[in-house]
């Protein structure tokens, strides 16, 4: 019987030089024999299934791959379809997954320039070799690069140093080059025959060379013609070409937009788009392509004003958007990223002759992103920034349980996680509503029952005045809320009126009963009606404990916890006065999302963001009687997004509820 | 071209007689017959009769390949409905014939049949068609899958 091993390993090496890319980790787990084998020959290199693009990107300073099928698009009588997806990867030999702000691609390797600008690496994927370069110095981090070869497949880096005094003129350029052959860096003395604006952010790498964009700017007192050229970096001779043409013809001499892109390894592709006519992206390929010589022709002209779909806010304008395109099915893809309410979506937009258009989203994770938490009892109840699902999970049982919720989220909704006296967990759902937020009527309710694993609208009392959703905390199984009572009145001659009174208080929802509880009195006097700042918080998981601060004595802050607290009863007692001003140190910038206290201690913890050159960092304010103020350096942020941690529960307690879907 | 014909042996002694344009698809005839133009039987030592007579049904039907993108396409669609009459043994059988007789494009052709096989195949599924014996231990396996997840595993990965 023949069977696959009494072929030649050429034999087997052409048979798997037709399988498609998509494969490769599945005949590289087959055996060793294999696996050794698709390491000599190029897997995929005949499938040419020109609609499958693999791409990288960096995202959230990780390297990407992007798988993107366009196979379905653009058939007769078959609904589109785009077959996609992104992953962030582990790369090999990269052991504390260094973080990465830049990758630039050659000839199948990836040349990737760490976060801290102290390293570079070049990956190859397909053999999962990588091989650490370290830099003549540190990079600055407008630095950048371009990897290349030269005749002899020899490959080099071009690394373009930033130089913060010469950035203005800009007329020269420092280059350092990294030889593959030597393993060294030495100085380029070069500089292309062009004025030009960092020309080094466009480059692209096709057959070993580097294209860039020039540009020369002909002024008296008034800009008079600007004149965008291509120029290729030729690796071999390591000299900068002749200015190339790229031949569009802009209609006045003001801003526009060119970006490169590849027609898989063998062409160049452009996109223009000019200020005047914004709406008219021009693409072309080239026919010709070489460090001194081109041909263009033309490949698509889209009128994006009679294109259906495209987000309001699409721009080619302020940052360079990048594209490919797909020569057989005849379209462009854009990316971009989008913001849906608090939530990034990376974007596909693919765009065609004729007004076609299709968006993919390309999603960002596996890891689904959070943007609320909720604690209650050791659960936690997190909220997916898609707005679309949410899902309670029992750390310490590592079980977790999705949810689906009536509708889409609002990113203001608010939510609260509790449990009646039987001990049946429920979930609170508050809608925002802008219409009946602004007309002063309470918002709407659901509930998610975990026994019958259903929502209903819930028709709660709504006797109060102004209900704060988002200050809500939960102990006991119910969750309290602050609320608010306004006394107004006119003021004579005067349209606005005049408050004469405020009154806070507390509000709690019984999930036994589901109703409101009375109004609890909070034990603070005021000075006078105006703006009063409150916090809530636990002690330990069975007191719940208050800050407060009055805008005419902000520099006083005022912490109570309770004595007794119940749906219907509570009672006061003072634990800590800070008076902030006596404290060095203590940031006083933010008023705290978020605190917790240590009773034997008497202190008071206080969570904050402290911006440096190196990066942003969590800090804990912990803060006592007497002036006492430390402050921990608890851990770096990588999303400098100013924004305080807020915290969703005081000591966790494990919980022995099942959450089984 | 002349119609001159050509006799083929296969190893297990069965003859085929093609014209002289069909036996040049096998290149390895084509070499013969320009060292010796007076060859008209020619014994194929690696080839069996049931085998050769598959690869001469193909070169027949690609004796004339026209640029038409007509005729290109009736070609290709008889190529699949070729292909879809053998199991993956007669294709290994198939593939080794081609490549011995040097017929380039049945080589393609199987190749590329037996790539979308595996395609579409877990690596369990590919060892148990194949034959390939696992020769990993559950780490290592464990390892290459990581080592390689940057290319997407098409079983991973929900169809339409």
């Amino acid at each position: 019987m023949t069977t696959i091993s009494d072929l030649s390993e050429d034999l087997v090496g052409e048979i798997l030089s037709w399988v498609p890319f998509t494969s490769l980790t599945a005949v590289r787990s087959t055996c060793k024999k294999w696996n050794a084998l698709s390491k000599n020959h190029i897997f995929g290199r005949k499938t040419a299934s020109r609609n499958q693009f693999l791409e990288f990107m960096v995202a959230d300073s990780r390297v990407c791959s992007l798988r993107l099928d366009l196979q379905g698009i653009r058939n007769d009588d078959v609904e589109d379809y785009v077959d996609s997806s992104m992953k962030q990867i582990t790369i090999p030999n990269n052991d504390d997954q260094v973080e990465i702000s830049q990758v630039y691609h050659c000839d199948g390797l990836l040349l990737c320039i760490a976060k801290d600008n102290s390293r570079l690496f070049v990956w190859n994927p397909y053999l999962g070799q990588t091989k650490w370069i370290q830099p003549r110095n540190k990079f600055h981090k407008y630095d950048r690069f371009a990897l290349g070869y030269d005749n002899n497949r020899n490959h080099k880096i071009l690394r373009f140093l930033y130089d913060e005094e010469n950035n203005e003129s800009c007329r020269r350029t420092h280059i350092d080059v990294y030889d593959f052959s030597s393993d060294s860096w030495r100085v380029l003395d070069v500089n292309p025959d062009c004025d030009i604006i960092p020309f080094y952010l466009s480059g692209v790498s096709l057959k070993g060379n580097t294209y860039f964009f020039g540009q020369e700017v002909t002024q008296a007192s008034k800009v008079t013609n600007i004149e965008t050229c291509l120029l290729c970096f030729d690796f071999t001779t390591e000299r900068f070409g002749p200015r190339l043409p790229l031949l569009f013809h802009p209609p006045c001499p003001s801003f526009e937009t060119v970006t490169l892109s590849w027609v898989r390894d063998e062409k160049l592709a452009v996109l223009y788009n000019h200020y005047v006519t914004s709406e008219i992206l021009e693409l072309r390929i080239s026919t010709k392509i070489e460090p001194n010589a081109v041909l263009w022709s033309s490949f698509l002209t889209v009128d994006m004003s009679v294109v259906n779909g495209l987000p309001d806010d699409f721009s080619m304008y302020f940052e360079a958007k990048s594209f490919f395109i797909d020569e057989e099915k005849k379209v462009v893809v854009l990316f971009d990223s989008k913001v849906i309410e608090t939530c990034r979506y990376q974007m596909a937009y693919i765009v065609g002759d004729d007004g076609y258009f299709k968006s993919v989203n390309i999603g960002v994770n596996d890891q689904v992103e959070i943007s609320q938490v909720y604690h209650c009892d050791g659960l936690l109840l997190c909220i997916a920034k898609n707005n679309s699902s949410l899902m309670v999970w029992n750390p310490y049982l590592g079980q977790t349980k999705w949810i689906r919720p009536r509708n889409t989220f609002h990113r203001a909704d608010s939510f609260a996680l509790g449990y009646d006296n039987n001990r049946n967990h429920k979930i609170l759902r508050f809608l925002y509503d802008a219409e009946r937020n602004r007309t002063g009527q309470g918002w709407v309710i659901d509930v998610y029952d975990f026994s019958s694993d259903s929502w209903r609208v819930l028709d709660v009392n709504a006797d109060w005045d102004e209900l704060f959703y988002q200050s809500g905390v939960s102990l006991k199984g119910n969750s309290y809320f602050f609320a608010r009572e306004v006394t107004t009145e006119a003021e004579v001659g005067k349209e606005d009126l005049l408050v004469t009174e405020i009154e806070d208080y507390l509000l709690c929802f019984d999930v036994t009963t589901e109703r409101f509880g009375p109004r609890l009195s909070l034990p603070f006097n005021h000075p006078s009606p105006i703006f009063e700042y409150l916090t809530l918080s636990w002690a330990r998981d069975d007191k719940l404990a208050v800050l407060y601060s009055h805008y005419d004595t902000s520099e006083i802050y005022e912490i109570w916890i309770s004595t007794k607290i119940e749906p219907n009863a509570v009672s006061w007692s003072t634990f800590l006065t800070v008076d902030k001003s006596l404290i060095n140190g203590f940031s006083t910038f933010y008023d705290p999302m978020s605190f917790f206290i240590d009773e034997e201690k008497k202190v008071a913890v206080f969570f904050d963001i402290k911006g440096t050159e190196t990066g942003c960092y969590q800090i804990a304010c912990i803060i006592g009687d007497n002036g006492y103020f430390k402050s921990v350096n608890i851990g770096v942020i990588s999303n400098s997004q100013w924004k305080q941690g807020k915290l969703v529960c005081s000591s966790y307690v494990p919980s022995l509820v099942q959450l089984q879907d | 071209m002349s119609s001159n014909k050509i006799v083929l042996t296969s190893s297990d002694g069965e003859s085929f007689e093609v014209e002289e344009v069909v036996a040049r698809k096998l290149q390895i005839v084509g070499h013969m017959l320009e060292d010796d133009c007076v060859i008209n039987e020619i014994p194929l030592q690696n080839v069996t009769g049931d085998i050769l007579s598959m690869v001469i049904e193909y070169c027949k039907t690609h004796v004339d390949e026209e640029e038409s993108e007509e005729a290109q396409t009736k070609l290709k669609t008889w190529d699949e409905e070729f292909m879809k009459k053998f199991d993956i043994k007669t294709l290994l059988q198939i593939i080794l014939a081609a490549n011995y007789l040097n017929v380039k494009g049945l080589l393609d052709l199987v190749s590329q049949t037996i790539a979308d096989t595996i395609k579409d195949y877990t690596p369990e599924q590919i060892r148990e068609v194949f034959g390939v014996e696992n020769d990993y231990t559950e780490e290592e396996e464990a390892e290459v899958r990581k080592e390689n997840a940057w290319a997407f595993d098409e079983a991973d990965t929900p169809k339409p």
